[in-house]
């Protein structure tokens, strides 16, 4: 016995959604493309496979935002504290292996500092996720520990029924309150998807100051396409923008593939060398850094792999 | 202009601004030089078709200068 919503039933509810104000994003086809995007009508929605380019991560934390923006007045200065974008939203139809990245995010972004942006927008974000019937080549997730209906980071999971409808089951009181009412009691069960097979041995990965690093990361052109990407990474920077007279304080992502990341006024890099250790091996080898967010970072979802220009990425690296 | 980092003289926010500047910047650094082999485009994890730009630069050195990049065997540099 299960439970599960048909798609016509599942068009509405998201029409529900939309028409009170919630943000909806979901897997969207764009010239061929898929992307994770905002919606605005259940239609939109591309349900049939595929992986995404980029990650759920921009909907909780923005590429960009503003801080605040001041001004000059005579010997004095004039703040104006920036408005974060925050609003009731619903994660659908993510991969698994992305939601799975949020609970790693609550930990970096509650660790030292509370972001307050972050966990307002936390807070109020349901994550729907499509347990995958497929994988591609670049699909890793079992080996970090994931697989294709792997609950992490996830309120409720639909699976595929294959009749366009799905079963849908809930994780969290959020979930379960999101398609209150909206499902019937089904007899099947979906079956249990299966994952891609291991792509490398977590438990072996070299250790953060062994040499193979900068030689296995030479071919990067430090693009940055995998850490922008990427479900987990997190970096960002925050910077002045306009004059002295007056300007923004903004917060942009960042990304420790840039030559300038961490880079001092007076000329030291700490980060440098941990950067391109640390993206190769998913933060999974670097000191602290699992103690505090989590056992491995990587979720295994592959955006890396596909995305990256020269062939490299974490199951690449690591293999 | 586009190596000068400090101070910040294209933002990095990815705003109309800053994404305007880049590119046009970038852009202009390419005309004449560019030989239109597309990976820009390919590469392009956003989808951009970024080698229109290129194209369209391409196509002003070619009417101003009569200049095609990458098409004279003679031409070294």
């Amino acid at each position: 016995m299960s439970e599960s919503i048909t798609a016509p039933a599942l068009a509405k509810l998201v029409g529900e959604w939309l028409a009170a104000g919630t943000r909806v994003a979901a897997p969207v086809s764009v010239n061929g493309k898929l992307f994770y995007r905002a919606i605005s009508a259940a239609a939109e929605i591309h349900w049939n496979g595929g992986r995404p380019a980029n990650s759920i991560k921009e909907f909780i934390l923005p590429r960009h935002e503003r801080l605040f923006s001041f001004r000059r007045n005579g010997h004095g200065v004039e703040l104006e504290e920036g408005r974060p974008d925050v609003r009731d939203a619903v994660i659908l139809a993510a991969r698994p292996c992305q939601a799975a990245a949020l609970p790693v995010l609550d930990h970096v972004f509650n660790w030292d500092y509370r972001d307050e942006w972050y966990n307002l927008r936390r807070e109020r974000t349901v994550v729907v996720t499509l347990a995958c019937r497929a994988f591609d080549e670049a699909c890793f997730c079992t080996t970090v520990g994931g697989g294709p209906a792997s609950s992490a980071g996830s309120d409720a999971m639909l699976f595929e029924l294959g009749d366009g409808g799905f079963q849908v089951r809930a994780f969290t009181g959020r979930g379960r309150a999101l398609f209150a009412g909206r499902t019937q009691v089904s007899k099947r069960d979906a079956p249990v998807p299966e994952g891609p097979p291991q792509r490398f041995d977590a438990a072996a990965i070299p250790d953060f100051n062994s040499p193979a690093w900068a030689e296995r990361s030479l071919a990067c052109l430090g693009c940055g396409a995998c850490s922008y990407n990427c479900p987990t990474c997190h970096c960002f920077d925050i910077v002045d923008e306009g004059g002295a007279a007056r300007g923004v304080r903004v917060k942009n992502w960042d990304a420790c593939q840039f030559p300038l990341f961490t880079l001092a006024r007076f000329g030291a890099q700490p980060a440098r060398h941990a950067g391109r250790a640390a993206a190769a091996a998913d933060l999974a080898q670097v000191p602290d850094l699992p103690q505090k967010f989590g056992p491995l970072l990587c979720t295994g979802c592959g955006n890396c792999a596909r995305l990256c220009p020269v062939g490299l990425g974490v199951p690449e690296m690591l293999a | 202009m586009a190596d000068k980092n400090r101070p910040v003289v294209i933002d990095t926010s990815a705003t109309l601004k800053g994404n305007f500047a880049w590119h046009i910047t970038r852009a202009f650094h390419l005309a004449g030089r560019c030989v239109q082999c597309g990976e820009c485009s390919r590469a392009c994890p956003a989808g951009i078709k970024l080698g229109l730009l290129n194209k369209t630069l391409a196509r002003a050195a070619d009417q101003c200068f009569g200049y095609r990049a990458g098409m004279d065997p003679e031409n070294r540099r």
